[in-house]
């Protein structure tokens, strides 16, 4: 069914309607032809008939003359008569000579002839015979003649008869073939017509669309040239069987000469390659060759003017309508795109490098800042020891405020080796039970606990996947921060709860994917804070309040900050002044 | 076997340190005898040597030259005739993990070197006091674990 | 494989004392912890011969009267740490039953020798017994709170760390490192 179909979109039924309506045509024409062969002839018979006829007709009139000449001459005996019995004498025979050459191809018709020449014959004797003995033929010969005369006529009208009778049966028979001829010619023309303005259609239709193609296929070409240009890319095709290469323009333009500028073989095109490159785009080359393809490759070539560009070529194999193999390939200047690629991957090597640096340094000032520190701490209350007794009161104070200075200095750098050590993550990790860590930062706060009389409430927590130590750090930072931020005259209640939550229906976290986290929030009933320092309270040594009211450098909750980043989680905060606080951890799933 | 005073063996590269340590045990008046060593090839020397009355206590700094005082950690406790040395690491700051990581290789003490005489003093006081209970009481060596 | 012991000292301290006497064809009996009569009076090459045979065990015989006293605090105190029972009485009335002496001597007494309190030295062996418990694995750290007479887990972890200045899931994860580490070497 599908052939059918497709059959009066292809070119083969045009051919075929053409065919038909040649067929047809010729077919009519043959027709016509024999019709009007057949007309003439039928005329021709008629004419024929009707000559007969007349030459018939013409012979009784012309023995009639000379009969009534005879008469004539009988009656008046005047020699002027015989004249025209003479002449009608040579009609006759004129006559009869056409007739016989008329009827030749009538051999009834000749035979008649003769039966009549012969009755013809005998009727002129009786004339002649009256010349000699008028009064005989008076009597005998004009009875005889007039007998023979009737005898004549009856032939003539047998004659006449029998071409009539002729000319019915030939009439006849063409009428049989003259009355369809023309309606089955004119059927067939209509029919031939009919596929005609078909044909003349659909020509004209395909005409249209192969015209609105052909400037669709130019615009195409043109704006693929175009694309080429702008894109930086050219196109080629290698067909395989004739070993055929064509190059669009671009390629050309590629490699910094003009379109069409060198021939299209592999060995011009191997003449630009880079020398570093040459096998690969050898090894390539014997790769579409051998199993007609080519995956994606980058080589280099230099252009004439010595600049080198890196290139990216990939081809594909396609069969054409001749059942050949073409590749139809690719090559795109990919150079500033490499390029770029090198300065990106050198500016990470360095900022990993700058990174990794300053952690160090970090790490190393803090770690090596202790203890000069602590001998200084350590000679002074040596001296406030043993000395004492030797200062003057001024001494002890100056002592007493370099005691002071001397112990914020060691909780500032106590403070920064914490969150510096919480930047090295050389430690793998692990599997942790959550449950356990909060068990243990509890018994590392036992102490404080039991003398703010704070109580910690754990929901059952997950395993995750981390770092131990750091995540009881956290665990120990966050309770002991909601401890260290109690109201005055209450005890701390700390309640921990967990969820489990997916990443893009969370508005605290930045993930949009659909990743599961845990979700564990820490609730306490302590001071608070304004929600505008939600994100202030995680800054490295920012505090929100006065340096002697509460202690600390405000580095806890940047620990936990950097702790929970670590372990590719999320943090932040809630809360209102005087309501109390909620920190809330967001930890992957394992 | 000495019995009324008590062995103590230090090993760190820092002067001042050498000499707070020597300070505090001098003001202490417990009766000790206080050997100190500045690194720990010279330390492991002396461990080694056979005329050495092993310490009852050796406390190490972490810190040191040639060789530091995890690695000496490490080698004492591969010698049995150490075994009864209680060790104490005697440092400046480390990580949790790295103070945990000393329990684990076998040290029974961990000392934080404080920033202040007194302090000092009273953990010396502490040690000390401690690992004679261990002695005399007969107490689990093995469990014997402190951080101060 | 692994094997935990347990030991029970006053058996095998007894039993030592017993063997090494009797080798020395000595009459003897155990009046208390600690303590034995000989039936007769010795030499002192027999006695250098006992003190020879029980140092190797590491048992000494006591010469004064306070360090007799002295360990006989160590010990009750011991006992009465050790005790599966919970104690009924504050441990300072139980001393002065047992040693029928003043809780004030005693403290004293006990402080000029060691150079510890009383109080401290219970704390001391309470946590020693905390820490074998521990190690046992067999209670849980509510039921060592227990039956170390502590009022909570949270007390009893205070004063874990007051002593030893760890807490008692670290000085867990230690041991049980130094298992893992030991199997390795």
């Amino acid at each position: 069914m599908l052939k059918i179909i497709n059959l009066h979109k292809s070119p083969l039924l045009l051919r075929i309607v053409f065919v038909v309506s040649l067929a047809a045509i010729l077919f009519t024409a043959a027709v016509s032809y024999k019709h009007i062969i057949n007309l003439n002839k039928s005329r021709d018979l008629v004419i024929h008939s009707y000559e007969v006829q007349l030459e018939l007709e013409r012979v009784i009139s012309y023995i009639k003359d000379g009969e009534t000449g005879y008469r004539g001459y009988l009656l008046y005996g005047d020699t002027l008569f015989l004249d025209s019995y003479t002449h009608s004498r040579k009609k006759v025979d004129n006559a009869f000579f056409r007739l016989q050459k008329i009827t030749a191809d009538n051999q009834s018709q000749q035979k008649k002839l003769k039966e009549l020449h012969h009755l013809i014959v005998l009727r002129y004797t009786y004339f002649n015979k009256k010349y000699e003995d008028k009064d005989l033929y008076k009597k005998y010969y004009e009875s005889n003649g007039k007998i023979v005369m009737d005898q004549i006529r009856k032939k003539v009208d047998e004659m006449i008869s029998l071409e009539n009778k002729l000319l019915e049966r030939r009439e006849y028979h063409f009428n049989d073939s003259l009355s369809y001829t023309p309606l089955y010619a004119l059927l067939v023309i209509f029919i031939t017509l009919f596929f005609i303005i078909l044909a003349y259609i659909k020509i004209n239709s395909d005409f249209k669309r192969i015209e609105q193609s052909n400037s669709k296929l130019k615009v195409s070409q043109e704006s693929i040239k175009q694309a080429e240009i702008l894109g930086n890319y050219s196109s080629w095709t290698w067909n395989m069987e004739k070993n055929e290469i064509q190059f669009s323009d671009n390629q050309f333009r590629l490699h910094g000469l003009e379109p069409q500028s060198f021939e299209a073989t592999v060995a011009d095109f191997l003449k630009f390659v880079h020398p570093e490159d040459m096998e690969i785009a050898a090894n390539s080359i014997n790769n579409v060759i051998n199993n007609e393809s080519l995956p994606t490759i980058n080589y280099r070539i230099i252009r004439k003017d010595g600049a080198v560009r890196h290139l990216r070529s990939v081809g594909k194999l396609f069969i054409n309508r001749f059942d050949e193999k073409i590749i139809i390939g690719t090559t795109q200047d990919v150079t500033e795109d490499i390029l770029k690629k090198i300065i990106l991957h050198e500016k990470n090597a360095d900022l990993e490098r700058n990174n990794k640096e300053l952690v160090e340094f970090n790490y190393a000032a803090s770690h090596d800042l202790q203890e000069p520190l602590r001998k200084i701490q350590t000679f002074i209350s040596r001296i406030n020891e043993k000395e004492k007794d030797h200062l003057t009161e001024t001494g002890k104070e100056y002592l007493e405020r370099i005691v002071v200075a001397a112990s914020r200095m060691r909780v500032l750098i106590d403070d920064l080796l914490q969150y510096s050590r919480t930047n090295k993550t050389d430690s793998s990790f692990e599997e942790v039970d959550l449950n356990d860590t909060a068990y243990a930062s509890i018994q590392e706060l036992s102490q404080l606990m039991e003398e703010t009389n704070a109580t910690v409430h754990f929901e059952e927590l997950p395993k995750v996947k981390g770092i131990p130590f750091q995540l009881r750090q956290l665990f120990i930072n966050l309770i002991n921060n909601s401890i260290k931020y109690r109201k005055l005259n209450q005890p701390p209640i700390i309640t921990v709860a967990c969820d489990k939550v997916k990443a893009n229906e969370e508005d605290n976290i930045e993930d949009n994917s659909t990743r599961m986290y845990h979700k564990i929030t820490f609730l306490d009933n302590g001071i608070g804070f304004h929600p505008d320092d939600s994100k202030k309270i995680f800054l490295l040594f920012n505090r929100l309040h006065a340096k002697d009211s509460y202690q600390g450098t405000g580095v806890g909750l940047a620990i936990c900050k950097k702790i929970v980043k670590n372990h590719y989680g999320f943090i932040c905060a809630e809360g209102q002044p005087d309501e109390g606080a909620k920190i809330i951890i967001y930890l992957p799933t394992a | 076997m000495q019995k009324n005073h008590i062995t103590i063996a230090l090993a760190d590269d820092d002067e001042d340190d050498r000499l707070f340590f020597e300070d505090a045990f001098e003001e202490l008046k417990i009766n000790t005898v206080v050997t100190t060593h500045c690194d720990g090839e010279e330390l492991m020397n002396f461990l080694h040597h056979p005329e050495t009355i092993l310490p009852n206590i050796l406390f190490l700094d972490l810190n040191m030259p040639k060789k530091n005082g995890f690695e000496c950690l490490l080698e004492i406790k591969k010698v049995e005739k150490f075994n009864d040395i209680a060790i104490a690491i005697y440092s400046t700051s480390s990580s949790e993990e790295d103070v945990e990581n000393t329990f684990v290789q076998g040290a029974n003490i961990y000392i934080k070197k404080p920033s202040d005489f007194d302090t000092l003093k009273k953990i010396l006081r502490e040690v000390v006091t401690l690992n004679w209970q261990y002695h005399t009481s007969r107490l689990n060596k093995d469990n014997f674990l402190l951080r101060m | 494989m692994k094997a935990y012991l347990k030991f029970d000292y006053t058996i095998l301290t007894k039993k030592i004392v017993e063997e090494k006497l009797a080798a020395l064809n000595l009459k003897f009996s155990v009046i208390g912890f600690g303590e034995i009569e000989l039936q007769d009076t010795i030499s002192n090459e027999k006695l250098e011969l006992i003190t020879t045979a029980l140092s190797e065990y590491g048992i000494e015989i006591i010469e004064n009267q306070k360090s007799i006293l002295i360990q006989k605090i160590k010990d009750t105190i011991t006992e009465m740490v050790n005790s599966e029972e919970p104690l009924s009485v504050k441990s300072s009335v139980y001393l002065t039953e047992k040693l029928n002496h003043s809780y004030g001597y005693l403290s004293n007494l006990f402080s000029e020798v060691t150079y510890t309190s009383i109080e401290n030295f219970i704390m001391i062996q309470k946590i020693e017994l905390a820490k074998n418990l521990i190690l046992n694995n067999q209670l849980t750290l509510t039921e060592i709170a227990y039956q170390l007479n502590y009022s909570s887990v949270a007390h009893l972890s205070t004063q874990f760390k007051k002593i030893t200045g760890i807490t008692p899931s670290a000085f867990q994860r230690i041991i049980a490192k130094r298992r893992v580490q030991s199997l390795k070497n």
